[in-house]
C-alpha cells in the first residue's frame, strides 16, 4: 500500500516545532502582558509628572509661607515651615530613584536643574534655624523663587516624555499581538493542511483497501488468514463457499493447519518457536477435502508464515488451489504412456510368448507320433518314460507362458490411488524381464543387477514405476541404437539396470545405464521438461521422462540423469524406503514376489534365482 | 536304388528345451544332428570342412549374433549344396532380404513334423542333384540290377 494509517515522518516533525513555537510564543506574551501590567502599575503610582508638579506645589506653598513671613507682624510657624521643607525634600529625593532617574538621566541640563533645586533647598533648610526673621525670610524666598518654574517645566517636560514612553509602549505591545495573532493563525492553517492531507491519504487508503478485498473475495483460490493462536484473521468467499458456509463470519473462530491434513505437526511448531533472526519458509503440500457438494477435491496449499520485526509468528497465511483437475488430467497422461508402452513391448511379448508355445507345439506332436508308431507300444517302460518327459516339458513351458503373461499384467493394471509397499527389485526384475526380448531384437544387451535376498521395500505403486523404469530402458536403448553405426555387427549396445540402496540414508536406488552417446550438455538441464525432445519431429512426443519425473516425484523420490565416464548415460531413480513397520500388503506382494521363488531345478529363463545376466543369457 | 546319403545337419538354437525338442526328434528318426546353443559355436561348426554340415536349422535371433547372418555366410561358402533352415518368432518384412528365398521359413510355433517333411524333401532333391553329378565320375555305386 502506498500510505501508512499515521502521519509520516517529517509531517510529524513539522507538527511538534509547531506546537513548540505555539508553546515558547504563549509563554513570551503571558511575560509581555506582566510586564506590562507591572509597568502600568508603577506608572500610575509612580506618575513622574505628577511627582514633580506635587513638587512644585510643594515649593508654592512653602513659598508663600514664607512670603507671609516676610511681612511685619506676622505669625510664622517654625514649625510647619520645617515641615514643608521636608516634604520638598522628600519628594526632590524621589526625584533620584525609579523612573524618575530614567528620565533625569537621559537629560544632562534636568540633571544640573536638579542638582541646583537640591542645593537651593540645602541653603534653605540651613536658614529655616534663623526664622522668624524677615530677612532670613527674604533670602529663603529669593532661593526658593527660581525653583516653581523649573519644576513646572520639569514636569511638562516629563509628561511629555511619559507620554512617549507609554505609546511606544502600546505600540509594542501591539505589534506583539498582531505577531502572536498571525502566527496562531498560521499554525492554524499549517493543522488544517495536515489534516487535510490526512483525510486524503486516508480515503486513497480506503480505496485500495476496497480494491484488495474486491480481489481477495472474489478469486478462486482460497485463502486464509490465521494469527499466531490459529484463529482466523481473514476469509475469503471462496472458501466460504466450499465449506458450505457461506453466511457464517467464521473470524476468529480456531482453524488447526495441521489438522486438516497438510502442515506437519513439527512444521507448525518450529513456527511457532522461532524468534530473532530466523527466516522461516513457505511450506507447500497437498490435502484431500470434501466440498459441500459431497465431492472429494485434491487441494494443493501453500501456508506461508510472517514475522514481525522481532522474528516471532505473526500471521499465517494459507493459500489453497483446487487441483483435482489438473491431478486427474495427469492420471490420465500417466495411463495413456503406460498403454503405449505396452504397446510397444507387445511385439516382444509376443515373441517371448512364442517360445514356449513352440515347445509345447513340438512336446505334444512328439508325444502324439510317437504313440501312434508301432514300434514304440514294443517298449512300454521306455514309452512311458518318454511320455511322462514331454508332458512334464508341456506343464513348465505352459507356467512359463504364464509367468511371463503375469508379469505384462502387473505392467498393464491400472494402479490404484494408494500408495502400497513393494519390493524394488522384483518391480525392476518384471520390468526388464519384458524388454528383454525387444533389446535382443535391436542387438543390444540387457543386464540386471539386484541385491541379495529380497531387496529394499518402498512405497507406491508397482506397476507405475515398472512404467518408468520401461521407459528409460526403451530410451537407453534409442540411445544406443543411435549411437551405432550402421555397419556395426554382433552387439550393438549394453543396458544395466541396477537396484541398490542405502539402509543408512534410507533411500533405495535404480539406476538405468547405457553406453551410448551420452546426454548432450545442452539437452541435460532440459531433459525433463515436458514436451523436450531431441528425436526428430514425428517420433516420440517429449513426454515420457517428464512423465516418468512426475511418477516419481510422487512417489516422493526423485530421479535424475547424468553421463557416465566411461560414456553413454547413467539415470537414477531415488525412493525413500518404506517405513520398516509398515504392514506388507498380501495383494501387492503376492504379485509382485510371485517371480522370486523359481523351481531352481528347471533352467527357466524368466526369472531365474540366479539375477545376474540371466536374461542377457537368454 | 538311388544313393541317399545322411546328411549331417546342424541346428542351432539358444533355448535349450526348444533345441532339445527338435534335435531329439530328428534323432529319434535317425538323422544325424548336431546342436549348437551360440553363433560362434554354429560358425566353428560350419567352418570345419572335415565335417561338412548338409543342413543348417537356425534361430533367428541370439545372444551373439543372427541366424539369418550365418545362412549368409554358409550360403556364400557353399552355396546350394548347403539346405537352408530358419526357425524363427518373428521376421520383420525388412529382413527378408535376397538370399532368404531360398530359405524354409517356419514360423513358431511350428509342427515339427513339417520341418522334418520339409527337410527330407530337400534332402532327397539334393540327393538327385548329387547323383546326377556322380554320373560324370567312376562309379562306385549300388544300382541294383
Amino acid at each position: 500500500m502506498a500510505a501508512s494509517t499515521g502521519l509520516s515522518g517529517g509531517m510529524k516533525r513539522v507538527l511538534v516545532l509547531v506546537l513548540i513555537f505555539l508553546a515558547v510564543a504563549s509563554v513570551i506574551s503571558s511575560i509581555s502582558i506582566v510586564q506590562r501590567l507591572a509597568a502600568l502599575d508603577r506608572v500610575s503610582r509612580y506618575n513622574l509628572t505628577w511627582l514633580l508638579s506635587q513638587a512644585a506645589h510643594e515649593s508654592l506653598r512653602l513659598q508663600e509661607m514664607i512670603g507671609a513671613a516676610a511681612l511685619p507682624g506676622s505669625q510664622i510657624d517654625v514649625d510647619d515651615v520645617t515641615l514643608r521643607v521636608d516634604v520638598l525634600r522628600n519628594r526632590l529625593s524621589l526625584l533620584k530613584g525609579g523612573e524618575a532617574a530614567e528620565f533625569i538621566g537621559a537629560r544632562p541640563d534636568l540633571k544640573a536643574t536638579v542638582d541646583e533645586l537640591s542645593a537651593s533647598l540645602t541653603a534653605v533648610e540651613g536658614l529655616v534655624d534663623r526664622l522668624p526673621d524677615p530677612k532670613i525670610a527674604v533670602r529663603m524666598r529669593m532661593l526658593l523663587e527660581p525653583l516653581v518654574p523649573r519644576m513646572l517645566q520639569m514636569a511638562a517636560a516629563a509628561n511629555q516624555w511619559s507620554g512617549e514612553k507609554v505609546a511606544m509602549d502600546q505600540h509594542d505591545l501591539s505589534v506583539d499581538h498582531w505577531a502572536l495573532t498571525g502566527l496562531l493563525l498560521c499554525a492554524a492553517l499549517v493543522i488544517l493542511a495536515l489534516l487535510y492531507g490526512q483525510q486524503r491519504i486516508a480515503r486513497k487508503l480506503e480505496s485500495e483497501m476496497e480494491q484488495l478485498n474486491s480481489l481477495f473475495q472474489s478469486t478462486g483460490a482460497f485463502f486464509l488468514m490465521l494469527d499466531r493462536d490459529e484463529r482466523i484473521v481473514m476469509v475469503n468467499q471462496a472458501l466460504r463457499d466450499f465449506r458450505g458456509d457461506g453466511d457464517r463470519d467464521m473470524v476468529g473462530e480456531r482453524y488447526s493447519i495441521s489438522e486438516d491434513g497438510g502442515l506437519s505437526p513439527e512444521t507448525a511448531a518450529l513456527w511457532q518457536a522461532a524468534s530473532g533472526s530466523e527466516v522461516l519458509k513457505p511450506a507447500e503440500y497437498e490435502t484431500r477435502a470434501v466440498d459441500v457438494a459431497g465431492n472429494t477435491r485434491i487441494i494443493k496449499n501453500t501456508a506461508t508464515p510472517i514475522q514481525d520485526k522481532d522474528g516471532r509468528l505473526l500471521y499465517i497465511v494459507l493459500i489453497g488451489v483446487d487441483d483435482t483437475e489438473r491431478r486427474q488430467a495427469e492420471i490420465r497422461l500417466f495411463d495413456a504412456s503406460r498403454l503405449a508402452n505396452l504397446g510397444e513391448m507387445a511385439s516382444g511379448v509376443a515373441h517371448e510368448i512364442n517360445q514356449p508355445l513352440a515347445v509345447i507345439r513340438m512336446a505334444a506332436d512328439s508325444l502324439h507320433e510317437e504313440l501312434e508308431s508301432e514300434e514304440a507300444h514294443a517298449d512300454l517302460p521306455a514309452l512311458f518314460d518318454f511320455m511322462k518327459g514331454k508332458l512334464k516339458r508341456i506343464s513348465l513351458q505352459t507356467d512359463r507362458a504364464s509367468d511371463i503373461i503375469r508379469e505384462l499384467r502387473t505392467v498393464a493394471r491400472k494402479p490404484s490411488d494408494e500408495a502400497e509397499p513393494f519390493a524394488l527389485a522384483d518391480a525392476a526384475r518384471i520390468s526388464a524381464g519384458l524388454l528383454s526380448e525387444q533389446l535382443r531384437a535391436s542387438r543390444v544387451a540387457l543386464s540386471l543387477e539386484l541385491p541379495e535376498g529380497p531387496g529394499p521395500t518402498v512405497l507406491g505403486q508397482v506397476s507405475r514405476l515398472q512404467q518408468v523404469v520401461i521407459n528409460l530402458v526403451l530410451n537407453a536403448r534409442d540411445a544406443i541404437l543411435e549411437a551405432a553405426p550402421p555397419e556395426a555387427v554382433g552387439i550393438l549396445g549394453h543396458v544395466v539396470v541396477r537396484v541398490s540402496d542405502d539402509r543408512e540414508k534410507d533411500i533405495a536406488t535404480i539406476f538405468v545405464e547405457d553406453n551410448g552417446a551420452g546426454i548432450p550438455e545442452t539437452v541435460l538441464p532440459r531433459l525433463f521438461e515436458p514436451f523436450f525432445t531431441t528425436k526428430p519431429t514425428g517420433k516420440g512426443t517429449g513426454l515420457g521422462l517428464s512423465i516418468s519425473y512426475n511418477i516419481v516425484r510422487l512417489m516422493h523420490g526423485e530421479l535424475s540423469a547424468e553421463n557416465r565416464s566411461e560414456g553413454g548415460a547413467r539415470f537414477r531413480i531415488s525412493l525413500p524406503l518404506a517405513p520398516s513397520d509398515a504392514p506388507d500388503q498380501p495383494g501387492a506382494m503376492h504379485s509382485t514376489t510371485g517371480f522370486a521363488s523359481q523351481d531352481g531345478a528347471t533352467p527357466d529363463p524368466a526369472g531365474t534365482t540366479d539375477e545376474r545376466t540371466a536374461l542377457a543369457a537368454r | 536304388m538311388p544313393v541317399f546319403f545322411a546328411p549331417r545337419i546342424l541346428i542351432v538354437e539358444d533355448e535349450a528345451e526348444l533345441l532339445d525338442e527338435v534335435a531329439s526328434y530328428l534323432r529319434r528318426r535317425g538323422e544325424t544332428v548336431v546342436t549348437a546353443t551360440t553363433c560362434n559355436e554354429a560358425r566353428r561348426i560350419l567352418e570345419d570342412d572335415s565335417k561338412p554340415i548338409d543342413v543348417l536349422i537356425t534361430d533367428a535371433r541370439m545372444p551373439d549374433g543372427n541366424g539369418i547372418d550365418l545362412i549368409r555366410a554358409q550360403t556364400e561358402r557353399i552355396g546350394d549344396r548347403c539346405i537352408c533352415m530358419l526357425m524363427t518368432g518373428h521376421l520383420e518384412e525388412s529382413q527378408i532380404t535376397a538370399e532368404l528365398h531360398k530359405v524354409r521359413i517356419f514360423h513358431k510355433p511350428f509342427a515339427v513334423l513339417t520341418l522334418y517333411r520339409e527337410l527330407r524333401s530337400a534332402v532327397a532333391g539334393t540327393s538327385r542333384k548329387r547323383e546326377l553329378r556322380l554320373d560324370h565320375e567312376p562309379v562306385v555305386s549300388a544300382h541294383g540290377e
